[in-house]
């Protein structure tokens, strides 16, 4: 057969099919092999102990506190560029299916981005510190304090209350600048049940 | 009606302007024409079937990527939200097997892309034997697997509510649901300076029950098998959490592994029969890939689980 | 198998108008070929048909196997909707109690949504077009195309089997934990059915993606797709990246009612809030797959019934593409009141208004579109204006939700149900319905019958907002969804039934087209070659219906998707031939009538030798 031996191109008219080199391949598999010795080593490390075949290793811990998440998919990911630039061909393919890979892996990190925003950030609306940004607003949440050290309001079923028309009787005032319209309504819903 | 079948031999027709179509079966077609004998009818060149098939295979992975991806991601929020309950449950998993099963992968994907070699290359004993050497280096990963659960299963050490617990130790929802999830932003100090410490902050209340019940119940191996039950993880009321993450993914990598293992089997078959040369390689090329991607997900899960 | 090659002419027997013009009969029919040889009769014949049918991989024939399935489940969910509105005709129980309404509108929402709605424009439409279009053969896998028809039917199987096994699930479409961990109903066998749909959608996925990027004819060049394929290619991305997420949560969902497994549950550690997060991160970039293809038929139908280039093509294509990425970086703006935390809600809320820019620019660029063209107004403009209407209403309505602290009062009100109506039925059905008319001929070689045709696009249109509008109204009052019965509001009692009216009125619509479409295949006129006059691909260079394989010879693409001047430049108000012909006025030739008369492709595109050719009678 025509195909030269060590990995070039193909030039028979077989265009892009790129073969796979011998060297290569034996290559990425020790860097493969050497990147998890030094994960595992670093993780025991971090660990302070070991066990391996029954025998009980305790050394002095490496502190790296949280950094020890970084460093450890950081060796993954470099292992992760290994096996699929060479075992899988991404550095001899067409551009389409590198950014497949990389597009999808990034969706991904999108998906864990806008979630960890979520439960990173729970809890952290504090109402009672929340400053409010003019007069109007002040003036709501100085009477809804007022407001607060009263009894709250009992619910009242209003039926047949026209929705398009005024707030029924007892609903608090919109503007803080009926404030002792507020307390009178106050006043008022806490006197009918 | 029996079509023709022609085979051009000369490698060097290419170099003479022929159709470079050298050593491969041609089929004469409905037009009068000459046709691979692989090429579809709806492509129109080897190459173009060639490029879409692995096209088609790299968008299969990238569904593979997102797949894992969701539980990773169930995975990387229940770390940040509970790190010790990580940090105690990863103990409970052998590193010397985890990094045994990493180094049987990572073998297994050289063979398979020397399996690709050899078809490449036009060597069928070397595309076979490596077929079949990557089935075997997965199965001795499923065998490892089969034994860390076993021991898992025998400790109770299962997924969620079936969890076993040390006895004694209080689960969430004893607690009166008061745990609630913790915040980054730690809002507990600034309300125990206001004087709303004990009603208000769950956490200290709930950290001090962990920590009581730890204290407690160091001897709890109550297991008549166990010698395996050591570890603070045994009082942690939220095992049942990481382990339930642990034992999807691990779970639905192995069915991966499976599956990989029946199509490269079923490859193997084929290319015993001779079905593969390095004019027509394709599904040993994509079933190539899926197992680099099945690996690419252990390298990941391996780290992640076992190690931090 | 031998085939027949001479077509079953009947002119002498049947009428002129119900039989091609002798010498006009298009050779090859893809619904009649492959079929069984003349002498196999009988048993023989009856299963050799229907295996030429069950085994074809012709992406026609697929399409047309969608869209009777589709069809069928789009009656069952509208039949469900039906009883839905017709229990909250009056307050108090109507014709079913709490338990059973809870099952009615989750399995009026499953239906619509995996069974219908996401298949429904890629799987028939789509598959029925896309190579044609692009002037292929066939898709890139058409055997892959094939399973993903049986792997849906199997996942639609499972998912209906629970109807038989618990009368339904009661959990709502959305199945959020702890109710559908608790719930005594077949969540798993739904979960399953949907996981297992989720599959044929990701196969879909993959075959349009690859058959665009590898499949082109000579000469279509990205900038010369028609705007329906750069919808379909967004909607694939999505597919692909959205699909496996909801996939894995369903089985999650199932190993949590199986086995306890806990992620979910707040008793053992775990978040429900974390179940919203994953249901929602394909649930949200679903909406877009099944808008995006709709937008793509009214691309279409817009440029063909104004004559004219659709008007920003670039922008429309790139933002189809917008769209798609966008899409999935706004879930969580259907959790503003699950006590997500503030500072994602706010993103969300940010990030939901942006996406609003790219479906305004589209919806300019239809609109300009018509401008100074010559529009015309058939069946399927009716429905395209329909759209054009409804999805604005839809759209608009969706920022508004969007908006954080409206939302908060709208979420789980009649007002968001109002609002997704809007857009998938306002907008995807109104689109499928009028992309259907509008490729009737080429699918089926009939016309339907026009007049009825109008009266359904009219009669679906007042059905709808007479049902929908309503609806926004007695939602921002505070009408809750998923409630069957509104004892504190029963002034809204009159609402509801104008509500309920409308439905009969839309339903009715739906049946005028379904009427359509049967009559249409019995009684049909003959379609003409080319009847709207359009220049995409399957038009000017494919039979009316298609050949089997499409094309005999591979078309070579030398114009855009709407250069209606350079094929027609005769036509118009000569203006354009006239500048093009350097100030002179031309004689004023009547634009060419599109009623060609013929089967045959109405234009002679040039063509390319690749060796893939088949001995074509006609040529």
């Amino acid at each position: 057969m025509s195909h030269t031996p060590d990995g070039h191109t193909d030039d028979t008219g077989h265009g892009t099919h790129h073969i796979f080199d011998a060297k290569v391949l034996k290559q990425t598999f020790a860097v493969l092999v050497g990147l998890t010795f030094l994960t595992v080593i670093l993780a025991l490390w971090e660990r302070g102990h070991a066990d391996i075949f029954g025998l009980e290793f305790h050394f002095p811990a490496l502190h790296v506190g949280w950094l020890s998440v970084p460093i450890a998919l950081g060796i993954a990911a470099t292992k992760v560029y290994w096996v699929a630039s060479r075992f899988m061909g991404l550095k001899y393919e067409k551009s389409s299916n590198v950014l497949v890979f990389l597009g999808s892996s990034s969706f991904l990190l999108v998906f864990f981005f806008f979630t960890y925003l979520d439960f990173a950030y729970r809890d952290t609306f504090v109402p009672a510190t929340a400053v409010t940004s003019d007069a109007v607003g002040a003036a709501v949440s100085e009477s809804e304090a007022r407001e607060a050290e009263l009894t709250p309001p009992p619910f009242v079923e209003t039926t047949g209350a026209d929705l398009f028309g005024a707030p029924a009787a007892g609903a608090p005032a919109a503007d803080g600048a009926t404030d002792g319209a507020a307390d009178g309504a106050a006043a008022d819903t806490t006197a009918t049940p | 009606m029996a079509t023709p079948t022609v085979t051009v031999e000369d490698p060097h027709v290419a170099a003479h302007g022929g159709d470079g179509h050298h050593g491969e079966m041609m089929l004469v077609g409905y037009d009068g024409q000459l046709h691979p004998s692989r090429l579809q009818h709806h492509f129109v060149s080897s190459e173009q079937q060639f490029e879409a098939s692995k096209l088609g295979m790299w968008l299969f992975l990238a569904t593979e990527i997102l797949l894992f991806g969701a539980m990773f991601v169930a995975y990387g929020i229940f770390r940040m939200l509970y790190p010790e309950l990580y940090e105690q449950a990863s103990l409970q998993l052998d590193t010397v097997l985890g990094a045994a099963n990493t180094l049987v992968l990572l073998l297994s994907s050289l063979t398979m892309a020397w399996a690709i070699r050899g078809a490449q290359m036009d060597n069928r004993k070397v595309l076979f034997w490596n077929l079949i050497a990557t089935i075997a280096l997965a199965s001795a990963f499923l065998v490892v697997k089969y034994f860390e659960y076993g021991h898992k299963f025998d400790i109770g050490i299962l997924p969620g509510a079936n969890f076993e617990l040390d006895a004694g130790t209080a689960t969430v929802s004893e607690l009166g649901g008061a745990t609630a999830l913790k915040p980054i932003v730690d809002h507990s100090a600034a309300a125990a300076a206001d004087g709303h410490a004990t009603a208000t902050n769950p956490l200290a209340a709930d950290a001090a029950a962990g920590s009581e019940a730890a204290a407690g119940e160091h001897a709890a191996d109550d297991h008549g098998e166990g010698h395996g039950r050591e570890g603070e993880i045994f009082q942690n009321r939220r095992a049942g959490i990481f382990f339930a993450i642990y034992y999807m993914m691990t779970g639905v990598h192995a069915l991966h592994i499976l599956i990989g293992i029946i199509a490269i089997g079923i490859l193997a078959w084929k290319a015993s029969r001779g079905a593969y040369s390095s004019v027509w390689y394709t599904p040993v090329e994509n079933v190539g890939l899926y197992w680099h991607i099945v690996d690419i997900i252990w390298i990941f899960v391996f780290p992640l689980m076992y190690l931090i | 198998m031998a085939t027949q090659t001479s077509p079953r002419t009947s002119a002498a027997a049947t009428p002129a108008l119900r039989a091609y013009p002798v010498g006009h009969e298009p050779v090859h029919h893809y619904l009649r070929e492959p079929r069984p040889a003349d002498d196999v009769t009988g048993l023989a014949r009856a299963w050799a048909w229907f295996k030429s049918w069950a085994l074809t991989v012709d992406h026609k024939r697929i399409g047309i196997m969608y869209l009777v399935a589709v069809s069928v489940f789009f009656a069952v969910g509208g039949f469900l909707a039906l009883a839905v509105r017709l229990e909250l005709f009056t307050v108090g129980e109507t014709i079913m109690g709490a338990d059973t309404y809870n099952r009615v509108f989750t399995m009026h929402g499953i239906v619509m949504v995996f069974l219908f709605i996401i298949p429904s424009i890629p799987a028939t439409l789509g598959n029925f077009l896309l190579p044609i279009m692009i002037g292929a053969k066939d898709v890139a896998f058409p055997k892959l195309n094939l399973m993903s028809l049986y792997v849906y039917a199997v996942g639609a199987a499972f998912a209906l089997y629970s109807l038989l096994k618990s009368g339904g699930v009661d959990t709502g479409w959305t199945f959020y934990t702890p109710y559908s961990k608790d719930t005594g109903t077949a969540v798993i066998s739904v979960a399953l059915g949907a996981f297992i749909m989720g599959f044929s959608s990701i196969l879909t996925g993959i075959n349009f993606i690859v058959t665009i990027h590898k499949m082109r004819a000579p000469g279509m060049t990205w900038n010369r797709l028609p705007l329906f394929l750069w919808s379909i290619y967004a909607t694939s991305i999505v597919q692909i990246l959205a699909t496996p997420v909801v996939g894995i949560t369903l089985v999650l969902l199932v190993m949590e009612r199986l086995l306890g497994i806990g992620i979910f549950d707040p008793a053992l550690g775990g978040d429900p809030v974390l179940f919203q997060h994953f249901f929602w991160f394909y649930s949200h970039p679903a909406v877009y797959i099944m808008i995006l293809p709709a937008f793509g038929v009214i691309s279409e139908l817009m440029g063909t019934f104004s004559r004219q280039r659709v008007y920003g093509y670039r922008a429309v294509a790139l933002s189809s593409v917008a769209i798609a990425l966008l899409g999935f970086l706004v879930w969580g703006h259907h959790m503003f009141t699950s006590g997500q935390s503030p500072v994602s809600s706010v993103v969300f809320s940010l990030i939901t208004f942006l996406i609003g820019i790219p479906s305004g620019v589209k919806v300019f660029n239809w609109v300009w579109t018509m401008y100074r063209g010559s529009v015309w107004l058939q069946t399927p403009m009716l429905y395209a204006l329909s759209f054009l209407f409804l999805f604005t209403i839809g759209g608009v309505t969706g920022i508004m939700v969007g908006a954080l602290a409206v939302d908060i009062h709208l979420h789980d009100t009649y007002f968001v149900v109002a609002h997704f109506h809007y857009v998938m039925m306002g907008g995807t059905v109104f689109a499928l319905v009028g992309g259907l008319h509008y490729w009737w001929p080429k699918m089926t070689g009939r016309m339907y019958h026009e007049g009825l045709g109008k009266l359904s696009a009219v009669t679906t249109f007042l059905g709808f907002n007479l049902t929908f509008f309503i609806q926004f109204i007695i939602g921002s009052q505070g009408m809750p969804r998923r409630y069957y019965d509104y004892p504190d509001m029963p002034w809204l009692q009159p609402w509801h039934q104008v509500s309920t009216v409308g439905s009969w009125v839309l339903g009715l619509g739906l049946l005028m087209v379904l009427a359509n479409g049967i009559w249409s295949l019995a009684r049909g006129r003959r379609a003409p070659g080319n009847p709207w006059g359009a220049v995409t691909l399957e038009w000017t260079a494919c039979t009316t219906p298609p050949d089997p394989h499409n094309f005999h010879h591979t078309p070579l693409v030398t114009h855009g998707p709407y250069d209606y001047h350079v094929l027609f430049p005769h036509s118009g108000d000569g203006a354009a031939a006239s500048a093009a012909g350097g100030g002179h006025p031309q004689s004023p030739a009547p634009a060419p009538a599109p009623d060609t008369a013929t089967g045959a492709p109405t234009l002679a595109e040039p063509t390319v030798d690749d060796g893939t050719s088949q001995p074509d009678p006609i040529a």
